[in-house]
């Protein structure tokens, strides 16, 4: 199998992102704002409290953090369930699977081709964040080449894993017919269980663990972790490798789902 | 009036009939919007562990506003949510319908979908309000659920009205979507007593887009800590001068409405 085909797919969409330019923008202040008010909040509620930290993180590693976490949010950001569900409720998805290209590598190049170009645009901010928490590291967060590689591997790695847990869960359409409600449960799930509403750490231990162990940690918490040298050598090695564990079996799985899917279900018009 | 009132019933009943047929669809609805609140609670919560009060006010507090914030916001979603849809149909040229039929266009548009999903939002509301309310030792007279009553509308009303301005800037943007993301999103400001937060945001939220009267206001006459009477003239005031607004600029944006496309 070639995938040439799907770069048609990536390049359309990316192209498409470009025309819509201003609402990438704007898109971008909507980030923004929920930046300050994350960080807003977080300084009341350390100024509420007599200790410097709160479960290890002081307030300027919170809001690291809290940056970190939008910004590999950003860059593992692919949603599946967007199209799936505008498929699925006109009925198109009949016309896209009679084309001989497969519909979930199709959908992916799609998704991937919308997150780089938001990406780009976001490529100045992102250095600018980099750099600004090298400057307030001094503390003891150290950047090294080293942790930005591994970084990198960890997120393209939580990009799929992103993409096939939302995969999975935008399948249930098929069985469900929800679609607002079904959108809205998987963005908040994935958003608590990932660690973006608070730190895994904040969890009592015995959940905290159990997270750690579930897919979700995978896309954003373990890499932000991993670069602020907040993971051991040896622990990191080992969420390495879990979260590849995890991409495959994932992977696997949102193919049989699919397979499942796809003869089972009853489409509208066509 | 009447006349209103038979359409919207009409439409409503048929989006009733809808739900009835996606059964599921009603309850993932309605246990998403749960799921959102308690991932809210659930960080007050987790913050508590660690400290005793926030600004002054203790973790039954927090929770309180956190409840009586969903009211507003749930009955805005039950009723206006449609309006969300205002730039799509702006965009794809989807108003003509509405401006065809011998009805008031923002009516129809508004009457087109009752948000079923929002009881989940007035439920859980209610119930973090009926939970915490107890413990604070206060009994509103009937007078005060009187005013609370109006002050709740008048918030729904501000929360309509910003986002009714909002999607009409999308006559001369095409999409206003991100901007109405982007404002609607302040009103997470407003989840938690304001006073928490640099007085530059206090102003923000109070002067220029006054989600602080949606909930903050109204929550604090509860608690017996602002004044009732001066609370209703200045949310009354806020909501006609917001309304005011979105409905001049919605009015001009249809009148140099020109359909796209066809």
């Amino acid at each position: 199998m070639t995938l040439r085909p799907y770069f048609a797919f990536f390049k359309a969409y990316f192209l498409v992102y470009l025309a819509y330019r201003v609402q990438v923008i704007l898109w971008f202040f909507t980030n923004a704002l929920e930046i300050a008010f994350a960080m807003l909040l977080w300084a009341a509620i350390y100024a509420s409290s007599s200790a410097t930290s709160l479960y290890g993180f002081t307030l300027v590693d919170m809001l690291l953090y809290q940056l970190l976490m939008t910004l590999t949010y950003s860059l593992t950001d692919m949603n599946p369930i967007d199209a799936l569900l505008d498929d699925f409720n006109d009925g198109k998805i009949a016309m896209s699977l009679i084309k001989p290209v497969n519909y979930e590598l199709q959908i992916f190049f799609q998704n991937l081709g919308a997150n780089a170009f938001r990406n780009v645009v976001l490529l100045l901010p992102m250095l600018a964040i980099i750099i600004g928490s090298q400057l307030l590291s001094k503390a003891g967060v150290v950047i090294s080449l080293m942790s930005i590689l591994i970084f990198i591997v960890s997120v393209i790695m939580g990009l799929l894993i992103n993409y096939f847990v939302k995969f999975i869960f935008s399948n249930l359409i098929f069985y469900t017919e929800a679609s607002f409600g079904l959108w809205q449960l998987q963005a908040i799930v994935i958003s608590l269980l990932a660690g973006g509403i608070v730190p895994l750490h904040f969890f009592p231990e015995v959940i905290g663990n159990i997270l750690r162990l579930l897919p979700f940690a995978y896309i954003q918490y373990i890499p932000v972790m991993s670069l602020m040298g907040r993971i051991g050598a040896n622990e990191l090695s080992l969420a390495l490798w879990i979260q590849l564990g995890w991409v495959i079996v994932l992977g696997l799985a949102a193919n049989l789902v699919w397979r499942h899917s796809i003869k089972n279900m009853k489409v509208n018009g066509g | 009036m009447k006349r209103f009132l038979k359409i919207y019933w009409t439409f409503t009943s048929q989006y009733i009939k809808r739900l009835v047929h996606y059964r599921l669809d009603f309850a993932i609805g309605v246990i998403s919007f749960v799921f959102v609140q308690l991932s809210g609670i659930l960080l007050i919560t987790l913050v508590f562990q660690q400290i005793t009060a926030l600004n002054g006010y203790t973790f039954e507090q927090m929770v309180f506003f956190y409840g009586f914030f969903q009211l507003p916001r749930g009955i805005d979603h039950l009723i206006t949510d449609n309006i969300w849809l205002i730039p799509n149909k702006i965009r794809k040229g989807e108003l003509d319908r509405h401006l065809l039929r011998p009805i008031d266009p923002l009516f129809q548009i508004i009457a087109e979908r009752f948000q079923h999903e929002a009881l989940g939002e007035l439920i859980i509301g209610g119930l973090l309000i009926a939970i915490t309310f107890p413990s604070f030792g206060i009994s509103p007279s009937i007078w005060t659920i009187l005013l609370l009553g109006v002050l709740i509308l008048i918030g729904a009303g501000i929360y309509m009205s910003i986002k009714l301005l909002t999607a009409s800037l999308s006559f001369w943007t095409m999409n206003s979507m991100q901007v109405m993301v982007t404002v609607y999103n302040i009103s997470d400001f407003a989840k938690y007593p304001i006073t928490i937060f640099p007085p530059m945001i206090q102003t923000l939220i109070t002067y220029i887009v006054p989600f602080a009267f949606v909930s903050f206001f109204p929550a604090s006459v509860l608690l017996n800590q602002a004044d009732g009477m001066s609370i209703l003239i200045q949310s009354f005031l806020a909501l006609m001068i917001i309304l005011s607004l979105a409905l001049f600029v919605w009015n001009k944006g249809l009148k140099g409405y020109q359909s796209s496309g066809h």
